[in-house]
């Protein structure tokens, strides 16, 4: 079985908060960890975003110094907390203010709707390949995706 | 001749690839005009975060109908009360972070641009009479032995060779690195984004050294 139709790009964003968070009853923590792990998803893993989207590169990520950025991405998120499916939960740390998400009883409804939409192995793959970042911090993947994709990108255009 | 043969390989294995490539880049001039671009482009950066902020803040006085939020905001960021979004942290660390790397390739340059002045307008003058006494200091150890003469000369001007031109600790950690980074520079295109992809390699390779300083 494949999808019926490709996933909108927030939907697939909803898809992907929800497995980062076990199906909502978790926090996600660290808008800019989100960031990184949406762009080492498209990078890493472009056939499966593309069985989910219908495109390879759904986001379009720019390079700031300091890494991988898509305005896209936090649109898209605040677009998700203006429909009620996610609130952004402030958390004000030392010298700065993290944004974090969670998903309301609509986006977990919604994030259920999308998985039975979705082939089980397309979510199976996907599960598995973010539990791999779902554990480092926003600075241990930042340093990875520096570490590993900044030569090629700077190269490659 | 030897002498500064010797000398002169000792000098190429350490610094002789850098130099090269920092040579063809035209590095003085890349160096000054990434160290003025990287401004502008943490300026961007900033501006980007600081929009998408103002985006939000407006965006919640719209939801919550009451422009008064608004207002207190902007009272606290003219107080310097505001916090502002994780990535504003992240842009101006980078921003500090590219200072710190390009300031360090620039002294790796500096230090290996010295070693070579040296070995040119010191060591090549003072070669014959270095080597005179190394022979002088030979023939007094080994008096009626000829290849025990020509070895001590050779050891000694090797060993003398490697002092002149041995580099400093955080040259010898990182000129592989700071190579790794001239040779990616050179493959990359002049056109758009070029002195912010260079900015990024020097500070993917030495990454390391701006962390720990």
């Amino acid at each position: 079985m494949s999808l019926l139709k490709n996933l909108s790009r927030l939907d697939y964003l909803l898809l992907v908060l929800g497995l980062l968070s076990n199906g909502g009853k978790e926090i996600v923590s660290s808008r800019t960890k989100l960031m990184k792990i949406m762009y080492l998803l498209q990078k890493e893993n472009n056939m499966l975003v593309e069985e989910l989207t219908g495109s390879k590169e759904p986001y379009v990520f720019d390079w700031y110094l300091f890494g991988p950025f898509s305005v896209d991405v936090l649109n898209d998120l605040d677009k998700l907390s203006q429909e009620g499916l996610v609130d952004i939960v402030l958390e004000e740390k030392e010298t700065y203010i993290q944004y974090n998400y969670m998903l309301t009883r609509a986006g977990r409804e919604r994030f259920q709707k999308i998985l039975k939409e979705v082939d089980k192995r397309i979510i199976y793959s996907l599960e598995n390949y973010l539990s791999k970042y779902k554990q480092m911090s926003a600075s241990q993947i930042k340093r990875l995706v520096y570490r590993k994709y900044l030569s090629e990108i700077e190269l490659s255009s | 001749m030897i002498f500064y043969g010797i000398t002169r390989a000792i000098f190429n294995s350490y610094y002789g690839r850098f130099l090269d490539l920092a040579r063809k880049l035209n590095i003085e001039e890349l160096l000054t005009e990434l160290n003025e671009r990287i401004r502008g482009l943490a300026y961007r950066d900033i501006l980007t975060v600081v929009s998408k902020d103002t985006e939000m803040i407006i965006n919640n006085a719209i939801k919550s109908r009451d422009p008064k939020i608004v207002i207190e905001i902007v009272d606290k960021i003219k107080k310097g009360l505001w916090k502002p979004p994780q990535e504003f942290d992240d842009a101006v660390r980078s921003y500090e972070s590219g200072v710190k790397a390009l300031a360090f390739l620039e002294s790796l340059y500096y230090s290996a641009n010295n070693k070579e002045w040296f070995l040119k307008k010191v060591i090549t003058p003072a070669a014959i009479p270095i080597v005179g006494i190394l022979l002088v200091y030979s023939i007094a150890m080994n008096p009626n032995d000829i290849i025990m003469i020509s070895l001590t000369t050779f050891i000694l001007s090797i060993i003398i060779g490697i002092l002149v031109v041995y580099p400093p600790e955080s040259y010898r950690r990182y000129a592989s690195k700071a190579v790794a980074a001239l040779e990616k520079i050179r493959r990359v295109k002049k056109g758009e984004n070029y002195y912010e992809r260079c900015i990024n390699i020097i500070k993917g390779e030495l990454g390391e050294f701006v962390e720990e300083s």
